[in-house]
C-alpha cells in the first residue's frame, strides 16, 4: 500500500498532467484515437465539405434548385467521396505492403525444441582422484569437456530455435494484421458502395416524381 | 445524343473534347490516380480515357460508374500481377532449392556452364540449353515443373486464396457497376421510347 506521502505526491503530479496546452498539441492529441478516419462520413470532415457540395451540385444538375433533390444529391456525393477515400486508402496500404519484402514471403514454420539432455553433472572429486591414480585423468577431463560442449551447443540451439519461433510468431501476427487491414478496407469500400447505390436509387426515385413533360419513370 | 459504339465495332479514338463528362472533372479526389509502386500514371490515364470514350457517360452519375469500372479493372489487374509475381517467385525458389541439392547442376557435357542461380534465371528466360538441363535434372528425380510447383504452392496457398478473394471482390463490384449503367440506360431508353410513341401520333396528325 502506498504511503500517504506517496499518495500526495502522485496526486500533485497528476494535477500537473493535464494534457497538451498549446493549440498545436491539442490539435494533435485530438487525433490520437484516429487510425484512418474512414468510419467518419465525408460530410463530417470540414476539409471535404467543398468537394461534397461541388459534386452534389454536378449530380443534381438542372434540378439543383429543388431542395429535396439537392439533399438527395448531397447524400450521393457524400457516399461517392467516401468510396474514393476508401479506395485511395486501400491503394496506399497495398503500396506500403508491397514494398515490404516479407509481405508475400512464406511464414517460417515453428521448429520444435531439441530433446532435453540429462542434467549436467561434472565428475566428482572422488572420480577425479581415482582417475589421477589410474592415470586416466586426461580422458576424464576430455569427456567432461565434451559433455560441457554438448550442453553449450544444446543451450545455443535452444536459444536459436526460440529466436526463430519468436520471429515466426511475430511474422504470423504481422501477416494476419496486414491482410486483416486489406480485408477491413475491402469491407469499408463495400459498405460505402452500398450506401452510394441506396442514395442513387433514392435520387432516381425522387427525380421520377418531379413534374416533367416526359412520361413517368418505368 | 451521341451514338453508342456497337459491340462489333472497334471503338474509335475520338478527341477528348468529344467527351462531355470525364471522371477527372468530378473533383480532386477523383482526379487522383489509385496507383501503387511500379504503376505508370500515363497508362492509367490512357486506360481511363479509352473507357470513357467507349462508354461516353451522359451525366455525372454515369461518370462515377465509369471511374468505378476503370479503378476496379485496374485493381483486379494489379492483383493478378501480384499473384503471377508470387507464383514466379515461389517457382524460382523451389527450383533453386532442388537444383542446389543436385551435384553437377549447371554442367553441360561435363563443362560447368551455369551456377545454380544462372541456371534458374536462364531457365526462366527460356534459354533452350538451360530448359533442357533443368528438365533432365527434374526428370532424373522423378519430377516436373508442375509437381515442383504443387509441392511449394501448399505453403503459399493462403496468400493465393486471399489474392483470389480480392480479385473476385473487385470483379464483382465492376460487374455491378456495369449492370447499374445498363439498368440506368435501359430506364432512360424506355422513357425515351414511351415519349417517342406519344410524339409520333401527334406528328401524324
Amino acid at each position: 500500500m502506498a504511503s500517504s506521502r506517496r499518495l500526495a505526491a502522485n496526486r500533485a503530479n497528476a494535477q500537473r498532467s493535464t494534457g497538451p496546452k498549446s493549440g498545436q498539441g491539442k490539435a494533435r492529441s485530438r487525433l490520437n484515437a484516429v487510425r484512418h478516419g474512414l468510419a467518419i462520413p465525408a460530410s463530417a470532415i470540414p476539409a471535404l465539405t467543398p468537394a461534397v457540395t461541388e459534386l452534389a451540385r454536378q449530380i443534381a444538375g438542372a434540378d439543383a434548385t429543388d431542395p429535396v433533390i439537392q439533399a438527395a444529391a448531397a447524400r450521393v456525393a457524400e457516399a461517392a467521396i467516401d468510396v474514393m477515400r476508401v479506395r485511395h486508402a486501400r491503394s496506399a496500404m497495398l503500396d506500403r505492403l508491397l514494398q515490404n519484402p516479407d509481405f508475400l514471403q512464406a511464414i517460417p514454420a515453428a521448429e520444435p525444441m531439441p530433446a532435453r539432455l540429462p542434467p549436467y553433472k561434472s565428475s566428482s572429486i572422488k572420480a577425479r582422484v581415482q582417475a589421477i591414480v589410474n592415470g586416466t585423468h586426461d580422458e576424464l577431463a576430455r569427456s567432461d569437456l565434451i559433455r560441457l560442449k554438448q550442453y553449450l551447443d544444446y543451450a545455443a540451439e535452444v536459444q536459436r530455435r526460440w529466436h526463430h519461433n519468436e520471429g515466426a510468431k511475430r511474422k504470423a501476427v504481422q501477416h494476419q494484421a496486414d491482410w486483416g487491414c486489406l480485408d477491413k478496407l475491402d469491407r469499408y469500400e463495400r459498405r460505402a458502395l452500398s450506401r452510394r447505390w441506396t442514395a442513387l436509387r433514392a435520387l432516381d426515385g425522387l427525380r421520377c416524381t418531379l413534374p416533367t413533360e416526359e412520361e413517368p419513370c418505368v | 445524343m451521341a451514338r453508342e459504339a456497337q459491340p462489333h465495332e472497334p471503338v474509335q479514338a475520338s478527341p477528348v473534347a468529344d467527351i462531355q463528362h470525364h471522371p477527372k472533372d468530378l473533383g480532386s479526389l477523383f482526379a487522383r490516380r489509385p496507383l501503387v509502386l511500379g504503376e505508370v500514371e500515363a497508362e492509367y490515364d490512357e486506360f481511363l480515357s479509352r473507357v470513357t470514350r467507349a462508354v461516353k457517360p451522359t451525366d455525372t452519375i454515369e461518370t462515377l460508374w465509369v471511374k468505378d469500372v476503370v479503378d476496379l479493372m485496374w485493381e483486379a489487374q494489379r492483383y493478378r500481377r501480384v499473384k503471377a509475381g508470387l507464383l514466379m517467385q515461389v517457382g524460382r525458389q523451389a527450383l533453386t532449392e532442388h537444383l542446389t541439392k543436385v551435384k553437377g547442376a549447371g554442367h553441360v557435357e561435363g563443362v560447368r556452364r551455369f551456377t545454380v542461380a544462372e541456371l534458374v534465371t536462364a531457365y526462366v528466360e527460356g534459354d533452350s540449353i538451360a530448359v533442357e538441363e533443368v528438365t533432365r535434372i527434374l526428370r532424373s528425380r522423378g519430377l516436373d515443373t508442375d509437381m515442383l510447383m504443387a509441392q511449394v504452392l501448399t505453403e503459399r496457398l493462403e496468400h493465393i486464396e486471399r489474392i483470389d478473394r480480392l480479385i473476385a471482390s473487385a470483379d464483382a463490384r465492376r460487374n455491378r457497376a456495369l449492370s447499374e449503367i445498363d439498368r440506368r440506360r435501359d430506364a432512360f431508353a424506355r422513357r425515351l421510347r414511351v415519349a417517342a410513341n406519344d410524339v409520333i401520333p401527334v406528328a401524324d396528325l
